[in-house]
């Protein structure tokens, strides 16, 4: 415990030192405010509602996560400071869960930044706080799965960028032909390929509703990537 | 403290560590020496648990390495050859955090900083980013994190390596005071070093143990006997036979010289002393009466040399 | 026991492959398990949006065939004040269909101004339905015989027109005479018709995504009766008329005689082909065609089982707001979101195999659902429709057979086909007062055998509803009380006592204290209401649970009274549905006229001796645990008729004139009451879902609005730049 502390500690230290934290930072609340401004989600007289600037924001996550975690494991291959870390008792499973938790701290930090747009339209009108604090679940949700997978695709190889790359793909794949490939399918094909609707999981939570389905996906998800991340670390020791 | 049993590694078909075995005892401090390349960082690394072995065996501590790995990492103190550093992390916070890791509470940890900060002369730099001091600054701080839990057993790959003169002398110091408190076992290329510091050598070439025991018992094995020198004035033929009629002579050589015989006596004694008494007697004169004893630096070169030629011959 | 690398490696390796295999097991079956034993909170609060009710869950869990479900809403551009949010809020609908249906359910939106390829396939897809596929056969059959009779009509005609050029240098004086003329132009006339009929038919055969032979039967019939219409009067003065014109000579007359005898059997050929065709229905696939075609304009929704479809309108699943208590929308939408009660009701009547006859009994007079077809559309009298019109609609919509069954002429009840069971709604033997004094009143009272036919009917279904109330006095002079027929069937049976000669009313304080007058001025004295409105409560009954908070309303309201004690029959259960409750305000009282002169004379009235004072029941159902038959009892025999669902009323808003239903539950609870009794309380309707879509109407459009905006997207990233800046500043040193 003591030790996935000292590692997040460390971690977000090594994060908010870093100029990339806050490029990405900056570039991830343009973004959103960029497609707030597009969709005209603040307009005079127009619903006071995240739903249209949640939705692209889960596809702006799909760049940004991956670049929060790239240099997660990544970097300590590169740097040797892996050797370091995994000369010391540390546990391959702690090593994991506190860069996990590291990236989520700053991932929710980055969050935070969009709490702005809620608290305008709470200015200008009164949008469903319920709605918006399951918009932020979902975006909860759906950052710590991503996160996972780029966890685990930093943990693959010791180049920031290769990481990166790794993390992008099976997001982009998964968000857009999770939607994509619905269409062509009926009956149990369709429903299997809705469960791995993430667009449609997260339209869950942005409209409102928090379903124990789509919170144990997501949790779900997080769990294995970052157990395959620990598997890969680990596998140094034997292989 | 550390056994090691026909330990090999294998890097695909490259054998980096081939068969080896020795033991550490508690409170030796073992030099590992070897030029570059010879196994030395994988056998460390094995040793602390970073790399598994491909066969063979090790214990840290009466643990093992592959099945209680957890265990020998809180015994051991290790500085890793290049003494990987977060550069943008300060130094305390560096050894806080290596603190942490290590198990020590808040006041145990503080304590460890101050105790290794003085240490290893760090005081000057215990706030300074570390990604601007100097390799020799690093080094110290890597040396420091190694000390922070007072580990039983320290395992230093290439202390010296990049430090100026002053601070190898300094460190070498450091290191034969460790060694009243803990295990040592220290790699180097550096026949010097090992000898400044070490009560133990192990010589490690190509990936297998060329040789192993205190200085001493090696500069024996490596001369098999010592070397006798004599020049006298005296028919060659008589000088050698007086001399192989002395005790414990193994091998007579002689050779004239204007005049004076030169010979080399091999033999397990020192036998200058019957030397001087014959020259005396048969009243031939001595010019030169030394006893050559075989250096481990010798010893040691050979090896690299060896080792050199294997490596860049194949290129050619 | 020492391993090698190799085998360590093979060893590990298959312990990671298994984990790892066996992690993603689990990871799948608990998100399978989660979805099949799903918990859900809907944050949108009391709007509920994101819930489908619990029957339609029940429902979509349990259907036994794959059902697609296909939404057609185009949003154009933003001037369609609504579109854009119509259309999120059906494809959050059906979303909630589809993760409700665990692969059964397709649930898709379609732009069909974007995606017209996918509104072909819908069309060819309906079209392949086993229920429509045939639909067209008689229609095809008939049209094949078309093509040669319109020929032949044309030739027949044309053949003539071409004579009468030289019939006109024989005859002069025809060209003066007017019908001659008329004649003339009429078969020109008839000669281009049925080329474009020919040409029309021909198009809508080929032309389209899919042959539309009901539509061409029908332009076929319109043609060929307009053609017969004329070609009648034609022949008529080819054998009269045309024989008087002065100066006629034989090859004329000759040409008339030719000419009507072909004429008529060219008719006779028309007429087979009519009276073949005179039964045709429309196709209705061709009413779905029209429909999805027009679905750019008029969003639809269609609800597709294996072998059949429904087709739910704008006007279905977003009907115009009707419940005046609700506060206006924020975006002024004039219509609510029924979505869901409009798809689950299709789905429904798509999977529902076992089906309920609903029977109204009366004893006489006009059928209370249905009205008398307009005979002769000349008869200027207006015919009055029937009272219950309007439910036995909502009541056919939802899935229920109805018939009617007057027990004065008709003595075995009807069998209606298809049904499972059958709920008896009986009407008091005093049929509802007809609206038109003209209509003949009913007359007699029924008797003790026909009363015996109604509840032995009612015995047998086990199921019935009676609307009891009070029964007015006989004559408005005399006070002679009326009768309330099955009173004492319903005491005796039930243990439910219909006090139906008593009067409820709700009262208020008059000027004189101590005096209360009838409360409502401008309401309707003898309606009694529900809720905020008025002194009735609904109770938590399976029936009145969804409906609380909606009003409704109660006429003529005869106290009922729950028999207790040695009376009370066995096995027989009582539950209050609706009651009044505690109040000085409400009394039952028997005696018309006196209330009447009192309120003449001293302006205010006050309870009597005798009158029956709130609280008392108003609704209530009563369960035979024996042998499981159910009855609900109505204490106002006209609460559900159509001048109370029906009724409407005006207010003023800032948009304008707003019309809404006054008295909303009123059907609901009678659909509900019919679904309570057979048992299906589950399906017991919701109303429609009100998005509470907040707007942002603190902003005013003004030249603020730019730096608000800027403040929103600028203000995240410079406070990133700042702290990013100092953070490097302070960890240089």
């Amino acid at each position: 415990m003591r030790n996935t502390a000292a590692i997040m500690q460390r971690e977000l230290l090594s994060l908010f030192c870093s100029p990339v934290a806050y490029i990405v930072l900056m570039g991830f609340l343009i973004a959103t405010g960029v497609i707030a401004w597009v969709t005209s989600a603040f307009e005079p007289g127009a619903p006071a509602t995240l739903r249209t600037v949640f939705t692209g924001t889960m596809f702006v996550l799909v760049i940004f996560v991956p670049a929060i975690s790239m240099r997660t494991i990544s970097e300590e291959y590169r740097s040797g400071t892996f050797e370091s870390l995994m000369t010391a008792p540390v546990s391959d499973f702690q090593l994991v869960l506190g860069k996990y938790l590291a990236t989520m701290v700053f991932y929710l930090i980055m969050i935070a930044g969009t709490l702005v747009y809620p608290i305008m339209m709470m200015i200008f009108g009164s949008p469903s706080l319920g709605v918006a604090f399951s918009g932020y679940l979902g975006l909860i949700a759906v950052g710590s799965a991503f996160m996972a997978v780029g966890i685990f695709a930093s943990s693959l190889t010791r180049n920031q960028i290769v990481a990166w790359i790794l993390g992008t793909i099976p997001l982009v794949l998964l968000v857009l032909f999770g939607q994509f490939f619905v269409q062509f399918f009926e009956g149990r094909l369709r429903s299997f390929f809705q469960s791995l609707n993430i667009v449609r999981r997260f339209d869950q939570f942005n409209r409102g509703l928090i379903s124990s389905e789509d919170v144990v996906f997501f949790l779900g998800v997080t769990v294995l990537f970052l157990f395959l991340a620990v598997k890969v670390v680990e596998s140094r020791r034997w292989r | 403290m550390i056994e090691v049993k026909n330990l090999s590694k294998f890097y695909g078909h490259v054998r980096a560590v081939d068969n080896i075995s020795f033991t550490v005892a508690e409170g030796d401090v073992v030099g590992f020496l070897g030029p570059n390349g010879a196994g030395k960082t994988t056998t460390i690394r094995i040793l602390t648990c970073y790399q598994p072995a491909t066969s063979g065996s090790a214990t840290v501590a009466g643990h093992d390495v592959f099945k209680e790995s957890l265990k020998v990492r809180t015994e051991v103190g290790y500085l890793p050859e290049n003494v990987p550093l977060y550069p943008e992390m300060r130094t305390r916070e560096y050894l806080r955090f290596r603190g942490k890791l290590r198990g020590l509470d808040r006041p145990e940890r503080e304590a460890a900083i101050a105790r290794v900060t003085e240490r290893c002369w760090l005081g000057d730099v215990i706030d300074r980013p570390i990604g601007q001091l100097s390799k020799g600054y690093r080094q110290r701080i890597g040396l420091a994190d190694a000390l922070l839990h007072n580990p039983r057993v320290l395992i230093l790959d290439e202390p010296t390596v990049g430090l100026d003169p002053a601070q190898i002398r300094e460190t070498r110091a450091l290191i034969r005071e460790l060694a009243n408190e803990h295990t040592v076992m220290l790699s180097s290329h550096n026949l010097a070093e090992v000898e400044a510091t070490c009560r133990k050598l192990v010589i490690i070439n190509r990936g297998a143990i060329v040789a192993a025991g205190t200085p001493d018992e090696l500069r024996q094995r490596i001369t098999g006997g010592s070397k006798l020198i004599a020049e006298l004035r005296g028919p060659n033929e008589q000088v050698a036979a007086g001399i192989r009629e002395l005790n414990g002579v193994s091998d007579v050589h002689t050779e004239a010289r204007e005049g004076w015989t030169r010979v080399t006596i091999t033999s397990a004694k020192d036998l200058r002393e019957s030397i001087y008494t014959m020259s005396t007697q048969k009243g031939w004169p001595l010019r030169e009466l030394r006893r050559e004893v075989a250096t481990l630096e010798d010893f040691f070169v050979k090896i690299v040399a060896a080792a050199r030629e294997e490596t860049v011959t194949p290129k050619v | 026991m020492a391993i090698g690398a190799s085998q360590r490696r093979v060893l590990y390796g298959l312990n990671v492959g298994v984990s790892v295999v066996l992690a993603t097991v689990v990871l799948v079956l608990a998100v399978y398990f989660s979805g099949r034993f799903r918990t859900q909170i809907d944050m949108t609060g009391e709007a509920r949006l994101n819930s489908l009710s619990e029957r339609t869950v029940k429902l979509v869990s349990g259907l036994d065939q794959n059902v697609t479900i296909t939404g057609l809403y185009a949003v154009l551009s933003e001037y369609q004040n609504f579109a854009q949010k119509r259309a999120d809020r059906v494809r959050d609908l059906l979303d909630l269909y589809e993760s409700d249906g665990r692969g059964k359910v397709t649930a898709n939106l379609v732009d069909p101004m974007k995606n017209p390829a996918k509104l072909n396939d819908l069309i060819q897809r309906l079209s392949a339905k086993s229920k429509y596929a045939e639909e067209a056969a008689p229609h095809k059959a008939a049209l094949e015989k078309f093509p040669a009779l319109n020929d032949r009509l044309a030739a027949m005609v044309s053949e003539h027109t071409d004579r009468f050029a030289g019939l006109e240098q024989t005859n002069p004086a025809l060209a003066a005479v007017r019908e001659y003329n008329i004649v003339r132009l009429n078969f020109d006339d008839i000669k281009r018709r049925a080329q474009r009929s020919g040409e029309t038919i021909k198009n809508s055969l080929e032309k389209v995504e899919i042959p539309l032979y009901g539509r061409s039967v029908q332009v076929a019939r319109e043609h060929l009766t307009a053609v017969r219409r004329t070609l009648a009067g034609i022949q008529g003065w080819f054998a009269g008329g045309a024989r008087q014109v002065p100066n006629i000579q034989p090859d004329a007359l000759a040409f008339f005689d030719e000419a009507g005898s072909a004429i008529t059997s060219v008719l006779e050929e028309v007429d087979v082909f009519l009276n073949e065709t005179q039964d045709l229905k429309p196709v209705k696939i061709e009413e779905f065609y029209d429909k999805l075609k027009r679905a750019a304009g008029d969003a639809v929704i269609v609800v597709e089982a294996e072998n059949e479809a429904r087709l739910l309108s704008l006007n279905d699943v977003w009907p115009f707001r009707t419940d005046r208590s609700a506060p206006p929308a924020p975006d002024n939408d004039p219509r609510d979101f029924a979505g869901e009660q409009a798809i689950s009701s299709a789905l429904l009547q798509l999977t529902r195999k076992d089906r309920t006859a609903v029977v109204f009994v009366y004893f006489g007079g006009l059928s209370p659902i249905r009205s008398i077809p307009q005979m002769n559309p000349m008869m200027q009298q207006r015919i009055p429709p029937a009272p219950y019109e309007a439910l036995d609609a909502l009541l056919k919509k939802q899935d229920f057979l109805t018939e009617d069954w007057d027990v004065k002429t008709t003595k075995t009840p009807p069998v209606v086909e298809d049904a499972a069971r059958t709920i008896y709604v009986v009407l008091s033997p005093q049929p509802p007062r007809q609206p038109n004094a003209m209509m003949p009143s009913p007359e007699g009272r029924i008797t003790a055998a026909d009363k015996k036919l109604v509840t032995d009917a009612v015995e047998a279904s086990g199921l019935a509803v009676f609307l009891a109330g009070w029964a007015p006095p006989t004559s408005p002079m005399l006070p002679i009380p009326g009768t309330y027929e099955y009173a004492e069937y319903l005491r005796d049976t039930w243990g439910v006592d219909v006090q139906y000669k008593h009067l409820a009313l709700e009262f208020t304080a008059a000027e004189n204290p101590d005096l209360w007058v009838p409360a409502g001025r401008n309401r309707n004295p003898v309606y009694i209401g529900v809720g905020a409105s008025g002194p009735i409560h609904f109770t938590d009954h399976e029936i009145t649970q969804p409906l609380r908070g909606l009003r409704a309303v109660f006429s003529t309201v005869a106290p009922l009274r729950i028999v207790e004690g040695d009376e009370k029959p066995a096995n027989v259960t009582v539950e209050v549905v609706a009651a009044v409750e505690e109040t000085s305000d409400v009394w039952a009282f028997d005696n018309l006229q006196l209330v009447q002169s009192d309120l003449a004379q001293k302006r205010g009235t006050r309870p009597r001796e005798g009158d029956i004072r709130a609280p008392f029941p108003v609704a209530v159902t009563a369960t035979d645990e024996s042998n499981k038959r159910r009855v609900a009892i109505f204490a106002s025999e006209s609460f559900a008729a159509d001048a109370i669902t029906q009724a409407s009323a005006f207010e003023m808003r800032s948009r304008g004139l707003v019309m809404y239903a006054a008295y909303p539950a009123n059907s609901d609870l009678f659909v509900n009451t019919l679904h309570w009794l057979t048992g299906d309380a589950d399906r017991i309707s919701v109303g429609p879902r009100r998005g509470n879509v907040a707007l942002l109407d603190g902003l005013k459009d003004d030249w603020k609005v730019p730096y608000y905006r800027g403040i929103m997207v600028g203000a995240g990233p410079l406070l990133a730049l700042i702290v990013g800046g100092v953070v490097w500043m302070m960890r240089r040193r």
